[in-house]
């Protein structure tokens, strides 16, 4: 009966009570919301912490939810909230979440560890799926949170701009410098790895 | 490929990043993490993980179902209990009986004086109220339902009465005790048939001369319990003289219809009211319903309106309300 309601009617259920609701809420979001903490703050401990603080958050909150937004958008604008206070609280996690250079950053170079001026040799897509990871740990936070938003929780940029709360041009631009860098930093496998 | 429509592109899902993306190993969330959660929420909501989920209502629901057998069980405790712990309205409905029982009295002591100006001169008659009313209670305390027929100690009495009116000595006439007592003894021997047919003398006291012989009663009173107890057996005896009275009007009505200006007062009605008082609830209502088969409407309304002052929880039956 959960599995096919919608998020926010899951959510609504949960407030009124049904304690299955939330679990199938929880499953669906939990995978996408954790990897985009660890991915954001690339630290474990931390992620796991924030992701608790998280559902916590949305427990506490839900007398208060109103479906007037995407529930995914609602998880992770409290997630981005939460990520925000505790960088502030520990200032040694620095994730630059506030900055704004996007333009100035160099492109991230997705190179693989050693081709070796090889490029007959058929990389396979573990090792392209590596260097992906390594790119986006490489972006500035800004854009790397926007990517995360729209590859895990599949946000739209004017949801990106309202989890992050910015607005939707800049939420474009984080997304789309992101986007090319991380193109760019594949370019060369991509011609072996069907980026293209 | 411009970047713009590389961008394009990946938006619309055609670009191999988000595939390559998906395929990246999935960081695999700590287990704990997921019980510690769901333990959480199920908590918040007051379910068990894996429980069927609670209706809202069901808590308020039970907890006012509670409340309510709570409430009507307290209502009803004070009838179940034993006579040892009285709760606190059965105490008011003592003391109201109480009360009663004090007025009883004062309209005795009113009657008995009115009864004794008739025979005695109307400047001696607030003196020789006093001793009498004690006189004639003492008598019937000692013998319920039977007239009194010997005299009292009146010298003692009359001499408490004469101390007690002290403080208002104007209105006392200075009449030694002695002789108040031969009007009250001639009262006394007075067969209660003769006083039936003898003329209605019009002597009325005045109000202040009705009211200190109470007064003066309640002072002479004991206050502590055990004498008022006492005096409540006795006064229950005494009333049971007024249900003879009731049912003996050839003799005991014609004393009082003798003393007009005490009619009122200690009619056969009026002592039938005192015993209505304490009367169960619904022999009391038997008693309102027979006043008003017999035409006493209003007296009925009056006693009516005493019960539901009495008893203002107890349901009056229709018929009793609409006449």
């Amino acid at each position: 009966m959960h599995d096919e309601a919608a998020d926010e009617q899951l959510m609504e259920r949960y407030r009124d009570g049904d304690a299955g609701a939330f679990d199938v809420l929880y499953h669906r979001h939990k995978g996408g919301l954790y990897r985009y903490l660890l991915r954001l703050c690339k630290h474990r401990d931390v992620a796991e912490e924030l992701f608790q603080d998280v559902w916590s958050n949305i427990i506490r909150s839900r007398e208060r939810y109103q479906p007037s937004a995407k529930f995914t958008t609602f998880l992770y604008q409290v997630a981005h909230n939460r990520l925000i206070d505790h960088v502030r609280k520990r200032p040694e996690i620095s994730l630059s979440l506030d900055e704004a250079g996007e333009d100035d950053d160099p492109p991230v170079e997705l190179v693989a560890a050693d081709p070796g001026g090889q490029p007959e040799i058929m990389v396979d897509r573990k090792r392209l799926a590596e260097s992906l990871v390594k790119g986006i740990a490489a972006l500035p936070a800004p854009q790397r949170e926007a990517f995360l938003l729209r590859e895990e929780a599949g946000l739209s940029l004017e949801e990106i701009a309202l989890a992050t709360g910015v607005t939707p041009e800049t939420a474009k631009s984080r997304l789309r410098y992101a986007v090319a860098k991380l193109r760019d930093g594949l370019r060369g496998w991509g011609e072996s790895g069907g980026l293209g | 490929m411009s970047q713009d429509r590389e961008f394009e592109n990946y938006m619309q899902g055609k670009s191999g990043l988000s595939d390559l993306y998906a395929d990246l190993p999935q960081d695999k969330l700590p287990s704990h993490l997921d019980a510690a959660i769901l333990a959480e929420a199920h908590r918040a909501v007051g379910a068990r993980p894996g429980g069927k989920p609670r209706r809202s209502w069901v808590i308020p629901l039970s907890m006012a179902a509670s409340l309510f057998v709570a409430v009507i069980i307290g209502l009803q405790l004070p009838y179940l209990l034993p006579g040892g712990s009285v709760p606190s309205q059965m105490r008011q409905e003592e003391k109201h009986q109480e009360e009663k029982h004090q007025e009883e009295k004062q309209k005795a002591a009113k009657m008995e004086m009115a009864a004794a100006d008739r025979s005695a001169p109307p400047p001696a008659a607030p003196a020789k109220v006093a001793p009498e009313q004690k006189q004639s209670r003492a008598q019937a305390n000692n013998q319920p339902g039977v007239p009194p027929a010997e005299p009292a100690p009146v010298t003692l009495a009359a001499k408490a009465v004469i101390s007690l009116n002290a403080a208002a000595p104007q209105r006392v006439p200075p009449e030694p005790a002695p002789t108040m007592a031969k009007p009250a003894q001639a009262f006394d021997k007075k067969p209660m048939d003769a006083m039936a047919v003898a003329p209605a003398a019009p002597v009325e006291a005045p109000p202040v001369v009705a009211e200190r012989p109470a007064r003066l009663y309640e002072q002479a009173e004991p206050g502590n319990g055990a004498a008022l107890k006492k005096e409540r057996r006795q006064r229950s005896s005494a009333e049971g003289n007024a249900a003879d009275y009731s049912t003996q009007p050839a003799a005991a009505a014609g004393t009082i219809v003798a003393a007009p200006e005490t009619a009122g007062l200690a009619s056969p009605q009026a002592e039938t009211k005192a015993d209505m008082v304490n009367l169960p609830p619904k022999e009391w209502l038997a008693r309102i319903r027979q006043l008003k088969q017999q035409g006493k409407t209003d007296e009925g309304k009056k006693e009516l309106a005493a019960f539901r002052k009495r008893y203002p929880d107890y349901s009056v039956p229709k018929d009793l309300e609409t006449r």
